[in-house]
Parts: C-alpha cells; sequence; structure tokens
C-alpha cells in the first residue's frame, strides 16, 4: 500500500498568509480613505476660492453700476474694522414687479459670519449669503480714487482695486 | 477645471486692475499672490502672466 500525499499549504503558512493579507487590507483602506479625504477637503478649498472670485466679480458689476452724486464722485461709501468691511452703494435697478427704473440701496458684508448682499428698495428688501464662511476684509487706499479691498482666509488672499 | 476656471477670474480681475492703475495714473504694482492660481513673473517693464493654464503667454507693459 502507497501513501500519496497532495502537495498543498500547511496552517501554519495559510495562517501567515491571512495576517499578512489583512495587514496589506488594513494599510490599503487607509490610504485609500486619506486619499479621497484629501480630493475632497482640495476640492472644496477650489470651489471657495472660486466662489469668491465670482463674488467680487458682482461686487465690480454692483460698482460699476453705482450711480453718480451731484459732485462727479459715485455714491459709494465703505465702512471697515477689524477685518470686518461694509460697503454701501446706490444704483439702480428694474422692479421685477413693474419693469420700471428705480433706486436701491445695496449693502454688501463682508465679516465672521461670510459675505452677505443686502438689498433694499421701496419694493422692499432682499438679503442673500453669498458665503457662510468666515473671511477677513480689509481695506486699502492705492490712490485717491482707488481702494483696494483685500479678502484673506487661510488658504489664500485675493485683492480687487475699484475705481471710485 | 475649478483651477482653470478660477485662472480665468484670476486673469480678468488681474487685467480689470490694471486698467484701474493706468486710469489712475498709478504705478503698476500688484502682487502675484493675490492671483493665484495666475503665475505672474514681474519685472521693471513688464508683468508676464507665465501661468501653465495659458498657452500664450501675456503680457502687460507697465
Amino acid at each position: 500500500m502507497s501513501s500519496y500525499r497532495k502537495p498543498a499549504f500547511t496552517l501554519i503558512e495559510l495562517l501567515v498568509s491571512l495576517a499578512l493579507s489583512g495587514v496589506l487590507i488594513v494599510l490599503l483602506n487607509s490610504q485609500i480613505t486619506n486619499s479621497i479625504f484629501t480630493d475632497v477637503k482640495i476640492k472644496k478649498q477650489n470651489e471657495y476660492r472660486l466662489e469668491i472670485e465670482s463674488v467680487l466679480e458682482q461686487l465690480n458689476a454692483d460698482i460699476l453700476s453705482a450711480s453718480h452724486q451731484p459732485n462727479g464722485q459715485k455714491s459709494i461709501k465703505f465702512y471697515a474694522l477689524e477685518n470686518k468691511v461694509r460697503l454701501h452703494l446706490k444704483r439702480f435697478g428694474i422692479s421685477p414687479n413693474t419693469q420700471q427704473l428705480h433706486g436701491v440701496e445695496v449693502i454688501w458684508k463682508f465679516d465672521n459670519s461670510g459675505i452677505t448682499r443686502s438689498i433694499n428698495s421701496a419694493e422692499g428688501n432682499y438679503r442673500r449669503i453669498l458665503s457662510s464662511k468666515q473671511v477677513n476684509a480689509e481695506i486699502e487706499r492705492v490712490g485717491e480714487k482707488v481702494i483696494k479691498l483685500v479678502l484673506t482666509n487661510q488658504h489664500f488672499t485675493k485683492s480687487k482695486l475699484f475705481a471710485l | 477645471m475649478l483651477t482653470r476656471l478660477e485662472g480665468n477670474y484670476a486673469l480678468s480681475r488681474l487685467t480689470a486692475d490694471i486698467d484701474i492703475l493706468r486710469a489712475a495714473n498709478q504705478s503698476l504694482e500688484v502682487n502675484p499672490s493675490h492671483y493665484l492660481p495666475l503665475e505672474l513673473m514681474i519685472t521693471s517693464e513688464e508683468i508676464h502672466v507665465t501661468s501653465h493654464l495659458y498657452k500664450t503667454k501675456k503680457i502687460f507693459k507697465r
């Protein structure tokens, strides 16, 4: 009678390979999770920076369309205090109800609670939160009729010049 | 994609800022870090936009 044993792994070899596979899976899983979190974080930062660019464009459009005072200057007032900036400007807008031109006051606020744009008019008030993340805002005077709005966050600094 | 969009916004902001400084007869002093992701190279005569986002280099004479 001949004894024939099929070649196979021993129990210890199987256990060792299982343990190694487990370690590899845990390591890979943590790497993948980290990369996904980093990716999401970077995407959110990019989206926020893009949001700020869009806000600056909108602010620029408001300032360009601000009405002029009798002395020729635009009716824009800036208030800056401790990384907060408020901007009041007067412009004309078309009423959505009557389709007629009427004067509106636009108020921009940059502070700890984010960026808001409010419109006050005879027909009612309208307020929109453009960004709910904290942003530090500062005003620098560049020339007699030019000011610079500097927006700073932990990830970026952006500035925009405005001609008054 | 988002970086390219942001770069387009930053370039339009830079162009508008330079126009404002020119109209106000101010020296063209810009802070390159405020216009990221654009890469600006500032010389005494010109401001070059050297960002990889654009095939054509933009040049502003100072």
